[in-house]
């Protein structure tokens, strides 16, 4: 019988829910963009005294390692809009490192529509030591949930991110212009960046 | 600890009893999102913007008054809205009813099938409208306790669910199932 009633819809939305289970990351992303923010607010003096020891620490680093900045393991040639493969397992969130700037203007746009994610970077330093953000939260960086696919478009401005490829999450800007994106294949570095485009969800 | 001590701790700043806030509420607000978004990744964005905002507007809450269904309202909104942005991309929604293939309704189906006729159906609805059946269906919420839940007249919410259920019956009679609901 192709018959169905209320108790069909019932199960029917119950059917996986039952078993769905919060992603250990969630928690760690609501608590960097509530309560840390909330410290950060009440006590400015301490996020601009974590930010200039950031700061030293990413300066160190530069001059240690010639890099900005722990995020992409595998350098990449400066080369604009290029992708390199970064080794696996460096995927721990980020955190918005910009000392004595204002909010960071980055915006990263996720266009489903044409399978691609279009990024956005202004200088603005980023630091990663465990933490990631939603692309619509200033102040932060993100996790994007877009399934971008599509083929490298290494001209600058707007990278296409390789089919297949599920964004979770991005890191580590640096003055070189590097992002690096988590994808579900691992990390993947764009060198040279640069694109104003507004996020609108 | 109740939800109200754990409230008022939160608005002392306290992210240790938020975090017990979020470990008693999290798990039905994901499955509310779920419900409307039947996308696991942009579920979890919606109970991520819902906690935050609660967070940052709990200074403001009467911690007397029950967190859940403020938690629930704050969730479905989102869940709505990022369903709403997921249809600008250009992803299946009510507008493709006119493509769902005609249905051979000779064939008796499983109960799997049935299932996931009925899924489909209410993906279509507009998602202010399957949330409503989210609440009704699967959270199983009265009606006053919707209007509760949503701030808005009960009549309202009769209303539009009594809409919901003929666009239901509608995405499934496309789909060669006959839909019969109560009107309770």
């Amino acid at each position: 019988m192709r018959k169905a009633d209320d108790q069909d819809l019932r199960d029917a939305l119950s059917e996986e829910v039952e078993l769905l289970e919060p992603s250990d990351e969630l928690w760690n992303k609501i608590y960097n963009r509530s309560v840390v923010q909330q410290e950060k607010r009440r006590k400015p003096w301490l996020t601009g005294a974590l930010a200039m020891g950031a700061a030293a620490a990413v300066a160190a680093i530069f001059l240690f390692n010639g890099q900005m900045g722990p995020a992409p393991r595998s350098p990449g040639t400066g080369d604009p809009g290029r992708v390199t493969e970064v080794a696996p397992g460096d995927n721990g969130p980020v955190t918005l490192l910009s000392p004595g700037a204002d909010p960071p203007s980055t915006r990263f746009a996720p266009d489903p529509s044409e399978g691609r994610l279009t990024l956005t970077y202004n200088h603005t330093m980023y630091w990663h030591n465990g933490k990631s953000v939603r692309p619509d939260e200033l102040g932060d960086l993100l996790t994007l949930t877009t399934r971008d696919a599509g083929t490298p478009a290494p001209n600058g401005h707007t990278t296409t991110l390789p089919a297949g490829k599920e964004v979770r999450a991005i890191k580590g800007a640096d003055p070189a212009r590097r992002i690096a994106v988590q994808t579900d294949q691992g990390w993947l570095a764009f060198d040279n960046i640069l694109q104003p485009l507004p996020y609108n969800p | 600890m109740n939800d109200s001590e754990l409230i008022r701790q939160c608005q002392r700043g306290d992210g240790a009893a938020f975090r017990r806030l979020y470990e008693r509420h999290v798990h039905l607000a994901l499955r509310t999102a779920y419900g409307v978004l039947r996308d696991r990744a942009l579920a979890e964005d919606a109970v991520q913007e819902a906690f935050v905002r609660a967070f940052n507007h709990i200074a403001k809450f009467d911690a007397e008054r029950s967190f859940g269904p403020w938690l629930t309202r704050i969730v479905v909104n989102e869940a709505i809205r990022l369903s709403q942005w997921r249809t600008k991309g250009g992803e299946p929604t009510a507008d493709h009813l006119e493509q769902v293939s005609p249905a051979n309704t000779e064939r008796e189906i499983t109960q799997s099938e049935r299932r996931r006729l009925l899924q489909e159906s209410v993906a279509d609805l507009p998602p202010e409208l399957g949330a409503l059946v989210v609440l009704k269906y699967f959270r199983d919420l009265s009606d006053p306790e919707i209007a509760q839940t949503m701030e808005c007249p009960v009549g309202t919410v009769k209303s539009r669910l009594a809409r919901a259920r003929t666009m239901l019956r509608e995405a499934c009679s496309l789909r060669g199932l006959t839909l019969t609901l109560e009107e309770r």
